[in-house]
């Protein structure tokens, strides 16, 4: 298990390095210059040229490179030019508002996906298997930034009782308490959790309510009903069971989610890593979309891991190989 | 008896206030009635402002920011004359006078001064901050419109002295309009170079009616009344910018309620402005202009003319080809006007006399038939000597109106044989793209300065010729060139206003662009804001005056000013200028 692990911890790394290599190269060959953005459309061609200096810019692309390994290796992702500040602080503010953006999709998605595929596989059939399950895939039909912005439409201009920007309210969170201010997040965190989470949520329902029904006609199912084990703990032995195939989808889940955040931080105007990104990629500010691009893929390959590390505590025979 | 203690007690507090002992209470401030005081105003921003010193700021939402927080020496009045003195309000000087020859103003401060942190304004500061705006190692974007102030010096602690390396009518304008007076205490020490980087630049000490309070990044921006200052205190508790990250985001803050107030609604948002019951329209002027921009220069060799926009003919032909009233119906509906030249109608040059291209398009096919562009073989685009009449047009995407209006522009002159192909960018890519002079044309807009002689930097020949500078067409002009030189010469203003007139027909007859809009810039605001005046060249020059009733406040609007941040304490930078 040891070596697998370090195996995947080694095929992550690589994976990284080659989406910052391929991240690199494009930005520079696109279009556009980080100095524009910095010093203004009427700058002097002088000017101009000692900020490319002063940004490394005027060296040979390769060597541009080979620095920013060299400096990504030391943990320095560099000096952002348009927010005039290390890049990882930039990072320090966005990550922990997307890492919780995200963690309260995935709980809601997988809570409620699990809940919902449990549901339905019990009355597998029934209308209401039939009902919701018709209504959650129409959720899952949607596009991403569709659904987010009918509920911003929803929620902004029909029924306004939930906030519809920010991570809190702009004139009191300061002044809130501790509680206060938890209470403020959350109440921030609805809609655009609540979007991100739907997209997910019916791939779940769906995949847990196939993998119980798969697993409900499996002999050991039938041998613990034979041996008068009650439905609940009939339903506790098989959904161990039908559980593999949701924490793959956990797994792949995770740039799904990383996709769908970019839209719905912009949508929500909710300032993590995929508003800071955007924002960046107007600036053409490479020093922060590269670094943001890093880091999410490093989320992916981490998601992926855990994934690994899920099915394994779930069933016993992944540990032995 | 009763009465006259009431007068006595008034009096009081409003030499407490004169006095610089200003408070929170409302009663203690120069000339302001207590009810009209308090109150929050959330802005919902667009963007985000890049840095805090006025020297430094490039973005527009960075200017609003440091406009409030600092102050000029005096300010341009309503009517943004700039000639002379006349119409200018004295802020962190209280009073000037010129020298008999012209050559210099002396400004005599107001002595009652203070930055944020108390410290008295002094010349010294003044001295220091042109200082700082010419230094080459700053490079602040200021400094060419500075550059015909040869010198300040420091006569006492409380005048200086504009020396002048020529006389001109708009030396009182070149003086206080581009400087914001800065704090030497806090700066002197700072190298050039770690300016940008200096935490003043992010939490800022200026003398203006507000303080900075407070900036979380990409989030908000607080400002708070400053409730000593020497002009009174701000009307407004504190002026908050929601920073949203694109204009969308933005106005659906405004119709949710989230903000007070967005500075431009589009055509398209009118109804629902209208339905919604806390919110009304606020037009006002502004000082934009839109245009499709021709490139002189062939892109591809510089040298050469352009084989096909280089021709006034063509130039003159296309315009008369495209119907920009209807364009800007289409596009901007009643918030827009066809422009008169390249100027606003908001300036004090503006003149609805010059002739302009009017609009017929018999009359530009007859001129590019006898330019030699024919249909010779009946595919619907003109050619001359086998090369086709086609360009290709970049539109920045960040615009909706501007890629409206490209694919407007690209129907119209395919009607009159001339095939154009929409190139959409993103403005960074489009902004470089002018730059280098690598396009045939693009549609392009300018926030022009309220100076009508400022189109020089955009149409003259000396910048057509230095190829870094913004008249990205190379368009060039002799006659131009004179006309724009002896208005910005001549000490009458009529006679100024005559050499003007000149050079904007110059610039009509010679077509280097089609002026295409003028916005008719209309706000959304509460309808419980009572909004005092919106300058055209900065609506939110007057905000410190702006006031919520107190019987329409609402819960944001009763904070107060005890929950304001208090600034945090500057550190300084290492070095030494």
């Amino acid at each position: 298990m040891g070596r697998y692990l370090a195996g995947r911890v080694a095929q992550a790394l690589v994976t990284v390095a080659l989406v910052a290599t391929v991240t690199f190269v494009l930005l520079h060959l696109a279009p556009g210059d980080p100095c524009l953005d910095i010093e203004g459309r009427g700058v002097s061609a002088e000017l101009r040229e000692r900020c490319r200096v002063a940004y490394g810019l005027d060296r040979p692309l390769p060597e541009q490179y080979v620095r920013y390994l060299a400096a990504l290796a030391r943990g320095d992702l560099g000096w952002s030019p348009s927010l005039q500040e290390p890049v990882r602080s930039a990072l320090a503010r966005a990550l922990p508002n997307t890492l919780l953006l995200m963690g309260a999709a995935l709980a809601l998605a997988f809570g409620a996906g699990i809940a919902m595929g449990v549901a339905q596989a019990r009355r597998a059939g029934s209308l209401l298997d039939r009902v919701s399950g018709s209504l959650s895939m129409a959720v899952h039909a949607l596009p991403d930034f569709w659904l987010a912005t009918i509920l911003l439409l929803v929620f902004a201009y029909w029924i306004p009782i939930l906030p519809v920007t920010g991570t809190s309210d702009d004139l009191v969170y300061e002044s809130l308490s501790p509680l206060g201010k938890v209470a403020d997040r959350l109440y921030h965190m609805v809609l655009p959790a609540l979007t991100l989470a739907l997209l997910l949520f019916a791939a779940v329902a769906r995949h847990q309510r196939a993998a119980l029904l798969e697993v409900a006609h499996e002999d050991y199912v039938r041998t613990a009903r034979a041996k008068g084990l009650g439905e609940r703990g009939v339903l506790r032995h098989a959904l161990r069971n039908a559980l593999l195939p949701v924490i793959t989808l956990f797994g792949l889940a995770m740039p799904a989610l990383v996709g769908g955040a970019v839209f719905v931080e912009r949508i929500f105007n909710w300032p993590g890593m995929g508003q800071l990104a955007v924002t960046a990629v107007t600036r053409r500010d490479y020093w922060v979309v590269t670094a943001c691009v890093v880091v999410v893929s490093a989320m992916v390959a981490a998601g992926n891991l855990l994934a690994d590390l899920l099915h394994a505590a779930a069933d016993p025979r992944l540990r032995d190989r | 008896m009763r009465p006259h203690l009431l007068r006595l007690l008034a009096l009081t507090a409003t030499s407490a206030a004169l006095a610089g002992c200003g408070d929170d209470r409302p009663a203690a401030t120069a000339g302001n009635d207590s009810s009209a005081v308090g109150g929050t105003l959330v802005i919902a921003a667009p963007a985000e402002a890049d840095i805090l010193i006025p020297a430094l700021v490039n973005s527009i939402e960075g200017k609003k920011v440091a406009d409030m927080v600092f102050e000029p020496l005096a300010e341009i009045g309503a009517s943004l004359n700039t000639v002379g003195d006349e119409g200018f309000q004295p802020r962190l000087a209280e009073r000037w006078t010129w020298a008999p020859d012209s050559q210099s103003i002396a400004f005599h401060l107001n002595p009652r001064a203070r930055w944020h942190d108390g410290r008295p304004v002094r010349a010294e500061d003044v001295r220091f901050t042109h200082a700082l705006y010419v230094d080459p190692d700053v490079a602040s974007p200021q400094a060419p419109n500075v550059s015909d102030i040869d010198s300040v010096s420091v006569r006492d602690s409380l005048t200086a002295v504009f020396w002048f390396k020529r006389r001109f009518p708009e030396q009182f304008f070149t003086a206080v309009y581009h400087m914001h007076v800065l704090p030497k205490h806090l700066l002197g020490d700072t190298p050039a170079a770690a300016l940008k980087s200096a935490p003043f630049a992010r939490q800022p000490v200026g003398t203006g009616r507000f303080r900075f309070s407070r900036w979380t990044p990409s989030e908000r921006l607080e400002l708070v009344a400053d409730t000593a200052h020497y002009r009174g205190r701000a009307k407004l508790d504190r002026v908050v910018f929601s920073i949203a990250p694109d204009f969308t985001a933005a106005t659906t803050k405004l119709f949710a309620g989230e903000a007070d107030f967005f500075e431009v609604m589009r055509p398209e948002q009118m109804p629902e402005l209208a339905r919604n019951a806390s919110l009304k329209a606020v037009p006002y002027a502004g000082l934009d202009v839109g245009y499709m921009l021709f490139n002189m220069r062939d892109a591809k060799a510089g040298a050469r003319p352009h084989p096909v926009l280089g021709d006034v003919a063509v130039r003159r032909a296309l315009t008369m080809a495209l119907d920009r009233e209807t364009m800007v119906r289409s596009v901007l509906d009643s918030f827009g006007m066809v422009p008169l030249g390249p100027h606003v109608r908001a300036t004090s040059g503006a003149d609805a006399s010059v002739p302009q291209i009017a609009y017929d398009p018999a009359r530009a096919a007859a001129l590019l038939d006898s330019a030699g562009w024919r249909d010779a073989d009946g595919d619907g685009v003109r050619e001359k000597a086998g090369r086709p009449l086609a360009f290709r047009l970049l539109v920045p995407n960040s615009s909706k109106n501007r890629v409206r209006y490209g694919v407007l522009i690209q129907d119209q002159l395919k009607k009159a044989g001339v095939a154009v192909t929409i190139e959409e960018l993103d403005f960074n890519a489009f902004s470089e793209r002018l730059m280098t002079r690598r396009f045939d044309a693009a549609i392009d807009a300018r926030h022009l300065d309220p100076s009508p002689t400022v189109i020089k930097q955009s149409w003259g020949g000396q910048a057509a010729r230095a190829r870094e500078s913004s008249n990205y067409g190379s368009y060039a002009n002799a006659r131009f060139d004179a006309a724009i030189d002896s208005a910005s010469a001549a000490t009458d203003p009529a006679r100024s206003r005559t050499f003007l007139r000149q050079a904007y027909r110059t610039l009509n007859e010679d077509a280097p662009a089609v002026w295409l809009y003028e916005p008719r810039m209309v706000a959304g605001a509460h309808k419980r804001l009572q909004i005092t005046g919106m300058r055209a060249d900065a609506w939110w020059a007057g905000i410190a005056d702006w006031t919520v009733a107190p019987g329409q406040r609402i819960a944001r609007d009763r904070l107060g000013l005890a929950s304001a941040a208090a600034p945090a304490p500057v550190r300084l930078a290492n070095g030494s200028r």
